[in-house]
């Protein structure tokens, strides 16, 4: 029997939390260049992404109750299981790296460019490891708080960046035909797609049943605050030079004023950064959890510590140092990987799943 | 277990050996009967009411024994002594030693007779206890003004004319392996969780200490997270605050020889109200309470922040606040670290020393304070004047916290804010702010996360955390 539950509230924060800042750091320096005004088509076909992967996670959770992802893996693909596990468990380790990496890359070039990224990376490992190692809950109770200050705080930026918004900038609409938005959907599909620990958060779940309806109410939510963040900037600077920066929403805030704050952006970078926190540890947790359940080991406190050390070092990984490879990994790799992992090994797992009950209703 | 013989001075010998010749055990030596039996009665000095053991005691046992024509060991003797003779409140037969000892340290009176293997024990208790009192730690603008004394009876009196109900409960403990601290829990029957109720029980039950002096012991032996700077259990001094909480479904517990009462749960948001919340109109009762919100955030972050802005984002504030705050500070030969540092470490050294001066001379220590740190300091251009804004701001906002321990934690933990903010600027108080969010959200209090009614959230509980509800909608709500 699980004891530590969570309930629908504090699941549609978690994913709402994820979503925005996932989006926030990861998503707009792809999309903004690339697909400019037409970003919001990219915007709802990875919703869609996300929400045919939540379907099946959803059908997969409430059958195998109680069960995370990687047990019920484990069960439904035998040895198999064990191998997809493990790609499992390193793909959400190169996501938290990935994303640790992005946040300090940001941090130290927007916020504070003296202090070293290893201070970033070390102070955001203690807080998540902590937060880890305490387990869900806590997380859960958290993200509560985060999630309605993420909410408050974007709906005082529209209001305070309204007079800058020149709805014109937003037109004319699909300019290139369908395409670029259509394959700009792997940038906000991928990093939605990492929504899958809601397989490891599923049997936490005080209602599993309402898991899908919450699941995907948050994903819409978070999805169309962050699509509007980014129209908002293409409307104010325009798509060509918003597509010049590496996160024009940071540099939307920078323009806008708020009563007699003129810089508000700091602000801003410190609700995205609690964001942050609230993803990464919630993956933290998930590989945790999910690398203790492989291993059978009684608690997942040891994998903290052993994780918590390799996600300290993100910033300093090789491929951080060549700006042309970081380009090539964010732009093409961590996206069709990620895609293939959330989408592709799910959607494995469903179809065996779904066969191996359909035989034994039969016999 | 030894058995009392029946003999006079065996008796006196044993229990005046057992408390060690103690020179307050008293007695005094009567006949009684018509056959003139000898009979002892014991006490202990100080712990008795003298009143009522000559008139509920002596004087019936040596003028209405008269009556009895043989005193001996037959049991309506004794029945006839201690049901029609004696008039306390309480009279017990006792037949060994041990457990005749508890009863007179604890105040009552023995009455021995000669060739009786029964002794009498009744209960004369009485303490001198100082009067009901306006409390010196809570005072009300409007509201009741007596408050707790130090004797438990008297304590559970105040919560019970306040509540007269027959559903509220009340637990004698005895606790304390030499103090033998009597402890009682009260709760209202179909209010409190009866879960929160049998973990307190157990809570109490497994307390192993010599003695309990103060009801901190209890706080202290009691509390989740024993290692949180973070009080997990509400103290008061006030009556009518401990009545609301029973109301409220929580246990009280009040421990003999203080007047603080323990309440339990206790989560964050309990600490920053107040029971005059309740007596106050409620749009001022709301907006004092938000005043009270605001000073627990000013208190942990106005100095971290004024330090953190100023090192690191100066581009934040607006030009003409930076030029003012810039030129103030010209001169000043301290970091700005060092300076924050100081000027926190003097007020509360300043704070402590008023706290512990009589009150007459605490009114000196202030105008020193205020005029030989405030006037003459940033006169002599040794520290800026933003800076004693900024410390006599969070001064003020840490009066507004209703609860001295959360008040003093929130005081100490702003020291690790402006060190994280010394370091790290507002990046290092957001590093700050999420270990101690951890922290709240994994501490309980008996079962009930720290954080609610927020996290998690409960929507009824947290509009009257947030809002003093008026009386007039909930009776509304209640048809």
């Amino acid at each position: 029997m699980i004891k530590n539950k969570i309930s629908n509230g504090q699941f549609f924060f978690i994913i709402f939390v994820a979503i925005a800042s996932l989006t926030f750091f990861s998503v707009p320096s792809q999309l903004v260049g690339k697909v400019k005004q037409d970003l919001w088509f990219s915007m709802v076909l990875g919703t869609l992404i996300d929400v045919y992967v939540a379907s099946l996670l959803y059908w997969l959770g409430l059958k195998y109750r109680e069960q995370s992802l990687i047990q019920y893996t484990n069960e439904i693909m035998g040895f198999l299981g064990r191998v997809i596990n493990v790609i499992y468990l390193i793909f959400f380790l190169g996501a938290i790296i990935t994303s640790m990496w992005i946040f300090c890359d940001f941090l130290s070039r927007s916020f504070m460019p003296e202090t070293p990224r290893i201070v970033f990376s070390i102070t955001m490992t203690i807080c998540a490891g902590f937060a880890a190692g305490k387990g869900i809950e806590t997380i859960a109770r958290l993200s509560q708080i985060i999630g309605v200050l993420i909410l408050l705080t974007s709906l005082i930026l529209f209001a305070s960046a309204l007079p800058y918004v020149h709805i014109g900038l937003l037109f004319p609409q699909f300019e290139n035909g369908f395409l670029p938005s259509t394959l700009g959907a792997i940038y906000p599909g991928s990093w939605f797609g990492i929504c899958v620990i809601m397989g490891m958060l599923m049997p936490h779940m005080k209602a599993p049943k309402k898991t899908l309806k919450v699941k995907v109410s948050a994903v819409i939510l978070g999805s169309f605050i962050m699509t509007l963040f980014l129209l908002y900037s293409i409307a104010t600077m325009g798509s060509n030079m918003a597509g010049q920066f590496e996160n024009p929403i940071y540099i939307l805030t920078r323009i806008s004023h708020f009563i007699i704050f003129e810089r508000i952006e700091v602000l801003l970078l410190l609700i995205f950064i609690s964001g942050s926190f609230i993803t990464i540890s919630t993956l933290f947790y998930s590989v945790t959890v999910g690398t203790a359940q492989l291993f059978k080991n009684r608690t997942h406190t040891i994998w903290v510590y052993i994780f918590g050390s390799i996600i300290i070092f993100s910033p300093v990984f090789p491929y951080s140092q060549n700006s042309y490879i970081v380009e090539e990994y964010l732009s093409h790799w961590f996206p069709y990987v990620a895609l293939s992992i959330e989408g592709g090994l799910t959607t494995l797992i469903f179809l065996v799943a779904l066969i191996k009950t359909s035989v034994k209703n039969k016999s | 277990m030894r058995n009392f013989t029946g003999t006079l001075k065996a008796a006196f010998e044993y229990i005046d050996q057992e408390l060690g010749h103690s020179s307050d055990l008293s007695f005094r030596q009567c006949q009684i009967g018509s056959d003139n039996t000898p009979a002892l009665i014991m006490w202990v000095d100080g712990l008795i009411n003298k009143q009522s053991l000559n008139n509920d005691i002596i004087s019936p046992l040596m003028s209405g024994s008269r009556s009895i024509n043989r005193v001996d060991s037959d049991e309506t003797t004794i029945n006839f002594i201690s049901h029609s003779l004696i008039t306390t409140t309480e009279v017990i037969q006792v037949t060994s030693y041990e457990s005749l000892i508890p009863l007179l340290i604890n105040g009552w009176s023995v009455v021995i007779i000669e060739g009786i293997d029964i002794m009498i024990a009744a209960n004369t208790q009485g303490l001198e206890t100082r009067s009901i009192d306006e409390p010196a730690s809570t005072s009300v603008i409007r509201g009741p003004r007596d408050g707790f004394v130090e004797s438990i009876d008297t304590n559970i009196s105040l919560i019970r004319r306040r509540v007269k109900n027959k559903l509220v409960r009340v637990e004698n403990h005895w606790i304390g392996n030499m103090s033998h601290t009597k402890i009682a829990m009260m709760y209202i029957f179909d209010r409190a969780n009866p879960d929160t109720v049998s973990e307190v029980r157990t809570r109490l039950d497994h307390i192993d200490i010599d003695a309990i002096l103060e009801s901190q012991y209890i706080e202290d032996l009691i509390k989740d997270s024993p290692s949180s700077f973070f009080p997990t259990v509400y103290s008061t001094e006030r009556p009518d605050d401990v009545a609301g909480a029973i109301l409220e479904g929580r246990v009280a517990i009040i421990v003999d020889g203080t007047p603080f009462a323990l309440v339990l749960p206790c989560t964050l948001f309990h600490l920053l109200k107040t029971t005059e919340d309740l007596y106050l109109s409620y749009p001022i009762a709301t907006f004092i309470r938000w005043i009270r919100f605001i000073g627990f955030f000013i208190t942990l972050l106005l100095p971290a922040s004024y330090l953190g802005v100023l090192t690191y984002h100066p581009e934040m504030v607006p030009p003409q606040l930076l030029s003012s705050i810039l030129s103030a500070r010209d001169g000043v030969p301290f970091p700005l670290l060092m300076e924050t540092l100081l000027m926190e470490l003097t007020f509360e050294g300043l704070r402590e020393a008023s706290i512990r001066m009589p009150k007459s001379i605490g009114s000196a220590i202030s105008i020193v304070g205020a005029l030989v740190i405030g006037e003459s300091a940033v006169k002599a251009g040794i520290i800026s004047s933003p800076s004693v804004i900024i410390v006599a701001g969070t001064a003020i906002a840490s009066f507004t916290i209703p609860s001295i321990s959360l008040s003093a934690t929130i005081r100490l933990l702003r020291f690790v804010m402006i060190i994280l903010a010394s370091f790290l600027g507002l990046y290092g108080i957001m590093i700050g702010l999420f270990l101690l969010g951890i922290h709240l959200s994994s501490i309980k209090s008996v079962g009930m996360p720290y954080l609610a009614p927020f996290a998690p959230f409960r929507p009824k509980e947290a509009e009257r955390a947030l809002v003093r509800v008026p009386w007039f909608t909930l009776r509304k709500r209640q048809k």
